[in-house]
């Protein structure tokens, strides 16, 4: 058996595994920017949406007693 | 994680210039935590009790507080050292709103979770309001 022979297995298994591991990669360097690079403002508005759960139960409560 | 290590850090031993953005940073992000926490208990005992005027004098509450930490959290993310009076004062008037509904909360014999007392606490002593 040729070295190119035995080595063209091996290539092609590499090869799967890197791109098997592509969506992986992707949510590393994904979840990296988000965790270390995203502005503190932008956190903040995820942590507290515009629309508190106050607000809604306010208009709950309005719907259960109209004026 | 890097972030509460560092503010240990900075406890036990001192810290630099920097440190003080750090801290500012860990305020806002707890403040943010409490005044979301502090929104939802106040909504589930409003639903509960059917009580319209503790759920308006929260939603009043949540929307100061939410404007001052997202006006905290845009002074850190432009740090200006000589500007961190701003950040103090935006995380202060946050406190005091919370604090608005947990004297509500309060009033109606409602539990405050610790997070809440101890973001009220922190924002109390968060640097110098000038």
């Amino acid at each position: 058996m040729s070295d190119e022979e035995i080595a063209s297995p091996l290539v092609m298994s590499i090869l799967q595994a890197l791109i098997s591991a592509v969506p992986t990669i992707g949510r590393w360097i994904s979840k990296g920017i988000e965790d270390d690079d995203s502005p503190l403002a932008e956190q903040v508005r995820e942590i507290l949406p515009e629309e508190g759960a106050s607000a809604n139960a306010v208009r709950i409560l309005e719907g259960r007693n109209p004026p | 994680m890097r972030l509460a290590i560092y503010l240990l850090t900075c406890a036990l031993v001192g810290c630099g210039a920097s440190a003080s953005r750090a801290q500012a940073r860990g305020a806002v992000l707890v403040t943010a935590e409490a005044v979301r926490l502090g929104d939802k208990a106040c909504a589930d005992v409003a639903l509960e009790k059917n009580d319209l005027p503790l759920a308006r004098a929260c939603e009043t509450a949540y929307e100061i507080a939410r404007a001052s930490v997202l006006t905290a959290a845009a002074s850190v993310d432009a740090w200006d050292e000589g500007k961190k009076g701003d950040v103090a004062c935006a995380i202060k008037r946050a406190g005091d709103e919370l604090s608005k509904t947990v004297s509500e909360l309060r009033a109606r014999q409602a539990s405050i979770p610790k997070l809440i007392e101890d973001a009220i606490a922190l924002a109390a002593s968060t640097g110098k309001c000038p």
